[in-house]
């Protein structure tokens, strides 16, 4: 009797690890020189069938599955497979424009013309556009686990002469002053459908209506963040940069100060 | 018994069979298949803008280790352009916190790795592109610095003329694809994410003159009376008698502002109005009394402010309001540089003396004189 409970205690057991060593698959990736076929496991049944109104998928008693691919194709052996619903996307788009308004899309090339500068006033973008120079605006989308940023890189890190290059409006970031040589931007309106659009230093200072209240940061040749979502993804980002200069009684005489301002937005997947 | 015998045999198989198959679980000989997904996916890009070039730093965590000769391919979608893309164009660095600490290229700190076509011992990525946009590392053989589950890699495609966006406003996704871990990133492509800025400085220029005792401001007329002159004495500017000239100046020229003098009669300087053969001589000299000299200079006791004196006027020292023996210049009806700056200024000034003696035997007339011009040209 006890000999036969043994007996049947032991078989339990066998049975019962038979049952969980079945249940874990081998994976062995099948390779060649041309496509790689990662864990890989083998089945049964399974097809595609469809008509005017309606399409299945089905699978059978999949025992091998796996995914396969190479430079040309890729393909789901034996199960179901689903196109992630919620693929990795950024959209981002500059526009640059005078009015007053939020939500106006221009096409490229993108400009701001600050004009003739005197040493008298501050001379830069103002919300209530009507003439004055553009503003900067972008939009962002993006749905990156890790939030998106846009950064901002100058040309010359500084307004300089096409014709005299030596010349220059030099960038730094301050308050800017009428008569005190300076060009800088700076981070004002921001709004978003789903998320946050975070200013980022040093362009997160005083800036609004009036050129010669507003603090800029500098600009300079290496990217630097001007905007951030704060570590997660947004909707409806829309955020605009403010271009402030002025000039001393010094500041060389050119009809050709420019400089170029690159925007680029990444997104943390 | 023979039952009993049948019963332990087969207990004792059962046993056997378990305890075999324990142990081979144990082993890992049959192990569980598992893949991950790659994390902090970025890819920082140098210009968004269609149909130009740019570089890619593509940064991400790697939840699974990658061994040597492990894998990491990047499979561009279509769209770019790669033409001359190279293995050479290619960085890798990998590490615990940046993903910069150790790899092939300039930009990881420790650049003691390299990228060859086929990948070697401890310190040799190999590296492939196929097709025009699918690039695959493969890990070094005997790797010295493997990447661990959670090091960062970052691949870099450094050279900014061998990739170029596509020329229309889209979206792309890239996959990474390791041994054990896959990942994907998108990158927005736009019809420009360039913002040119432009200005204009209006070009600006100021001169005036003072005459004045202590080198004060004052209007037109401008004029210096320099009184009566004997030949024991030197008369000349001396601040408390007779008038010196100042001179003013500004400009945002970028050559800066040069002031020049001229007399109306050269080298006969003070000349009579009534008899105009009566003259006092101007030549550059030093002055003396009983000597007959007229003549200017700049004051060189320090108060010449942005401006530089020019030509003879640089040398002719000492030239102060205290002293009767300046060195001064002679005049001329042509235009000479007394005073000049080679770049924008604000401010600059320049006081100038005005000096003369006679001889006991010069003419008795009230009505010498002369008229000095200046003039200032910026040099824009």
């Amino acid at each position: 009797m006890v000999i036969k409970k043994h007996f049947f205690i032991k078989l339990l057991g066998f049975f019962l690890l038979f049952f969980f060593l079945t249940s874990i698959a081998r994976g062995m990736d099948l390779t060649s020189t041309s496509f790689i076929v990662r864990d890989p496991i083998v089945g049964t049944g399974g097809g595609y069938g469809s008509s005017a109104s309606f399409q299945l998928i089905s699978a059978g008693n999949t025992t091998l599955s796996g995914v396969a691919s190479s430079a040309s194709f890729s393909t789901h052996y034996g199960f179901l497979y689903y196109p992630n619903p919620n693929p990795p996307s950024i959209t981002f788009d500059i526009d640059t424009y005078n009015t007053s308004t939020t939500t106006t899309t221009t096409v490229a090339p993108y400009s701001v013309s600050l004009g003739t500068l005197s040493p008298a006033a501050v001379t830069g973008t103002t919300e209530g556009g009507g003439g004055t120079p553009n503003g900067i605006w972008f939009s962002l989308d993006a749905n990156g686990a890790g939030g998106a940023i846009v950064t901002v890189v100058s040309s010359g890190g500084a307004l300089k002469s096409t014709s005299v290059p030596g010349d220059t409006i030099p960038s730094a970031t301050a308050a800017m002053s009428a008569g005190t040589a300076n060009y800088g931007i700076c981070a004002n309106r921001n709004a978003t459908t789903t998320g946050v659009l975070n200013k980022v230093s040093p362009f997160a200072s005083t800036c609004g209506t009036t050129p010669s209240s507003n603090s800029v940061g500098a600009v300079t040749t290496s990217a630097q963040t001007i905007y951030n979502t704060g570590g997660a993804a947004v909707t409806g980002g829309r955020g605009e940069i403010m271009v402030d200069a002025a000039i001393s009684n010094t500041t060389p005489a050119h009809t050709d100060y420019g400089d170029t301002l690159t925007f680029i937005a990444t997104s943390t997947f | 018994m023979i039952k009993k015998f049948r019963e332990s045999a087969f207990s004792s198989f059962v046993s056997s069979i378990t305890i075999i198959s324990l142990v081979m679980i144990m082993s890992g000989i049959w192990q569980v298949a598992n893949a991950a997904s790659l994390t902090s996916i970025t890819d920082t890009m140098t210009s968004q803008t269609q149909n130009t070039f740019s570089k890619h730093t593509i940064k991400f965590t790697s939840t699974s280790a990658i061994a040597s000769s492990g894998t990491i391919v990047l499979a561009f979608p279509a769209g770019y352009t790669t033409t001359g893309l190279v293995i050479g164009d290619l960085s890798i660095c990998h590490g615990t916190s940046t993903g910069l600490e150790v790899g092939a290229g300039a930009a990881c700190t420790s650049n003691t790795e390299t990228i060859a076509a086929t990948n070697g011992a401890n310190t040799v990525w190999g590296a492939t592109i196929t097709g025009t946009t699918t690039i695959t590392f493969t890990a070094p053989t005997t790797w010295a610095a493997p990447v661990s589950a959670g090091f960062k890699v970052t691949v870099i495609i450094n050279d900014n003329s061998h990739f170029k966006n596509p020329n229309s406003v889209t979206t792309l996704n890239t996959t990474i694809t390791t041994t054990s871990d896959s990942g994907s990133f998108t990158v927005p492509i736009a019809d420009s994410t360039l913002v040119g800025v432009t200005a204009n400085v209006t070009q600006t220029i100021s001169f005036d003159l003072d005459t004045s005792i202590a080198g004060g401001t004052s209007g037109a007329p401008y004029s210096v009376a320099l009184g009566t002159l004997t030949s024991g004495a030197v008369n000349h500017s001396d601040a408390s008698t007779i008038n010196m000239i100042v001179i003013n100046g500004g400009t945002n020229a970028p050559g800066g502002i040069s002031v020049t003098v001229q007399n109306a009669n050269g080298a006969n300087g003070l000349a009579s109005t009534s008899t105009p053969a009566d003259k006092i001589a101007s030549a550059t000299a030093t002055m003396a009394a009983g000597t007959a000299n007229y003549g200017i200079c700049v004051d060189s006791s320090g108060s010449l402010t942005g401006f530089t004196a020019q030509g003879t006027y640089a040398t002719a020292t000492p030239c102060t309001t205290a002293s009767s023996t300046n060195h001064v210049v002679g005049l001329t009806t042509t235009p000479a540089a007394i005073v000049a700056t080679t770049a924008p200024v604000s401010g600059a000034l320049a006081k100038v003396f005005v000096n003369a003696a006679i001889v006991a035997s010069q003419p008795a007339h009230t009505d010498y004189s002369d008229t000095l011009t200046f003039l200032a040209t910026g040099t824009f």
